[in-house]
């Protein structure tokens, strides 16, 4: 394995107004022409993760790595390397200029000339033609404007892509051709991506290795097909049992049911491991002490006291 | 016997630019305690067949036709006052975001018994009570304690199961979920779907589900109906349908959903080029633009659903599983 072109190292975010941390302890390894996908229920985190990594909220504790060297979330190295692309694109986008004049915009800050050739090259190669690039965001479809997106994202030829939920608005044959555009940038511009969704599907189709979070940790790590179908960490069994299979011929019997709880519980602050109250595997000692991220096999890393496996039955 | 009659079904609405034919021509049955699933891309129309069919399409701006039968009861002819008095009682309808199914200030015990109430032979205190019961049965800890919190204090989940307690507590026959599990995280959609699945079964409730999740429609519905610009491309069990997709457009969608069960990367195939333009879509097959093996026949005549076998039928002048030559 390569060294990490990007890392977060045991990063915390606090939000304030006595909430228990966003995030705590979470550390991220992108690797050269590599997708690691973030996975986990909604408020675990994720978003929270992908904004520290693009400097857009600061880490309480943890720090960054670009290339093994400490980098500061307002580096100029940061913003050059790190690119960053959102749900909504039409969004993301001033409503008011064409496409082609938003994708030439880190250009014009940077001073590069022949923009608009440049511009017009790079949304020509994420399929959008000249005729598209003269309109407005909200002028075309959510899929032009996600291409639009990842071009302006990737004109200064970043190293890093983070991108929080990218397909989430877009129906399911849009979908289908921004995961083919991603997959390419991968392979032929070796990017290195965080991928966040919370469709477990895509994840498996498009990523090479998985992370699960639950409140605020990450729970497991591996590859992405190792993940997808045989977990370890109960939580991202239950996850996985709770994706409704379109393979008629997979019976899905649920492996882990998870215990019915009186109350919404915070786990984030239980002491032990945090997914304890909803889990049947449950001791005391997972009550009380809070388990390591460990290594269960080569680059399969899992926080649990009592790792999932098919004998629980 | 049958619940949900829908017959050449046809919903415009004329805009300035023309006139929008978002439900062309579609016909379904749904039986007592049945489960039908609707899917299709963005724009498809089942969003206005669903509202339609439980009569909260508006005849002005909509120009309808058709008919529409809830257990025997026209529809689309009742006054506004007739319709009022269905809703809730024969049909209700869950829709994906619950809030705007809740009051923000009133507790959510007391909401449901007013639901409750519009069966006039219930008494005040014991629509309380049958409040909490519901809250019990769509599976809220502690309902007793839960019916005195407002809507804003409960969780994504929460809500939708109270905006569930609530569609049922008029005892209606037919309920309208329009993606009703699309906001919530899939640990809890699948709590929700097991709930849906138990009201059909103790309650024989009828549920029409709209869905672009092919994977929830395959799970937790009996009979699907697959939409491709306002016509029905296939239909039947779903089993039966997702076994062997045979319009071109099934095989299509269905070949671009990426699988969770992935061992290596395989990315799901993108469907070539967009949806028609319901303003002018095309004058044969409406999917024929984006088909990999359309026909000039294709292209001129429209195909008629024709049956596979047992209530599974198709619309395709050249049928097949295959999405790609
Ligand atoms: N700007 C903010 N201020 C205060 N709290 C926040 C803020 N953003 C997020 N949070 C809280 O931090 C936690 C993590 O949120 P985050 O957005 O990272 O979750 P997520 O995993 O991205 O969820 P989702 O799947 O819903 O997008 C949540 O409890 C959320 O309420
Ligand atoms: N009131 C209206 N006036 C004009 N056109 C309308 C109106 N309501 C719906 N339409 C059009 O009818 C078509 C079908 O819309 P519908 O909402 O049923 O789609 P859908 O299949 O539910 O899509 P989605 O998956 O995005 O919810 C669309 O082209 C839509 O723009
Ligand atoms: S009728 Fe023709 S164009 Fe339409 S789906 Fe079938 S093969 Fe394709
Ligand atoms: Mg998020
Ligand atoms: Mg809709």
């Amino acid at each position: 394995m390569t060294d990490p072109v990007f890392t977060l190292e045991n990063g915390y975010v606090r939000y304030g107004g006595g909430h228990p941390d966003a995030v705590s302890g979470v550390t991220v390894r992108l690797h050269k022409g590599e997708i690691l996908g973030l996975v986990g229920e909604s408020g675990c985190g994720k978003s929270t993760t992908a904004r520290a990594m693009l400097g857009l909220v600061p880490l309480n504790e943890g720090h960054l790595t670009l290339h093994g060297a400490p980098v500061g979330p307002n580096d100029k190295r940061l913003r050059a390397s790190v690119q960053a692309i959102f749900q909504n694109p039409a969004a993301s986008f001033n409503p008011k200029r064409s496409l082609l004049d938003s994708v030439a915009e880190p250009l014009r800050v940077r001073g590069i000339k022949d923009r608009r050739r440049r511009a017009l090259e790079e949304l020509d190669r994420v399929g959008v033609t000249e005729a598209m690039a003269g309109r407005r965001p909200y002028e075309v479809s959510g899929g032009q404007a996600q291409r639009a997106a990842i071009a302006r994202a990737t004109i200064l030829r970043p190293e890093v892509l983070v991108c929080d939920e990218p397909v989430s608005a877009l129906d399911v044959s849009i979908q289908a051709q921004i995961l083919e555009l991603l997959a390419e940038l991968r392979t032929e511009q070796g990017l290195a991506m965080l991928f966040i969704s919370h469709d477990l599907g895509v994840v498996a189709s498009l990523c090479d290795r998985t992370a699960v979070m639950y409140a605020g940790k990450v729970v497991e790590q591996g590859a992405a097909p190792d993940i997808a179908n045989r977990p370890r960490h109960p939580y991202s069994v239950a996850l996985q049992d709770a994706v409704p299979s379109l393979d008629l011929a997979d019976d899905h019997v649920p492996r882990v049911r998870t215990r019915a709880v009186t109350d919404d519980v915070d786990g984030r602050t239980l002491p032990g491991c945090r997914f304890s109250a909803l889990c049947p595997f449950a001791t005391d000692e997972c009550a009380t002490t809070p388990p390591p991220l460990d290594e269960l096999s080569p680059r399969h890393e899992v926080a649990c006291h009592h790792p999932f496996a098919p004998l629980h039955h | 016997m049958t619940l949900l009659s829908i017959r050449d079904l046809v919903v415009e609405f004329p805009t300035p630019a023309g006139v929008v034919r978002a439900v062309d021509h579609v016909s379904l049955e749904l039986g007592f305690g049945e489960r039908l699933g609707v899917v299709g891309e963005s724009g498809s129309g089942k969003s206005v067949l669903a509202r339609t069919a439980m009569g909260l399409t508006r005849k002005g701006p909509a120009r309808i036709s058709g008919e529409v039968v809830i257990d025997g009861r026209s529809i689309l002819g009742l006054s506004e006052r007739g319709r009022r008095a269905l809703w809730g009682r024969e049909v209700a309808m869950v829709f994906q975001d619950p809030l705007s199914a809740l009051h923000p200030i009133t507790p959510i015990g007391a909401q449901i018994a007013e639901a409750v109430r519009r069966d006039p032979s219930v008494k005040k205190e014991q629509a309380a009570k049958r409040a909490v019961e519901l809250l019990e049965i769509v599976g809220i800890p502690q309902a007793a304690r839960r019916a005195k919190s407002r809507a804003h204090e409960l969780s994504g989940g929460m809500r939708q199961r109270v905006a569930i307690a609530m569609a049922v507590a008029g005892r209606p026959k037919l309920l309208f979920a329009d993606e009703p599990t699309t906001a919530l995280d899939v640990t809890v959609q699948a709590r929700i779907l097991d709930l849906f699945d138990e009201l059909c079964r103790e309650f024989g409730i009828g549920i029409v589900m709209v869905s672009h999740d092919l994977g929830v429609v395959g799970r937790h519905t009996d009979h699907v109906a697959v939409m491709y610009a306002g016509r029905i491309a296939e239909r039947g069990p779903v089993k039966a349908v997702f076994a062997r997709p045979s319009m071109r457009y099934t095989s299509a969608l269905m070949a671009a959903i990426p699988s969770h069960r992935a061992e290596r990367q395989t990315l799901p195939k993108p469907i070539p080029g967009s949806p028609p333009n319901l303003l002018a879509p095309p004058p044969g097959c409406r999917f024929a633009p984006r088909c990999a093996f359309a026909t000039d026949r294709c292209g001129t005549e429209q195909p008629t659903l024709t049956e596979l076998s047992g209530g599974h039928e198709y619309a395709c002048w050249h049928p097949g599983q295959e999405a790609v030559r």
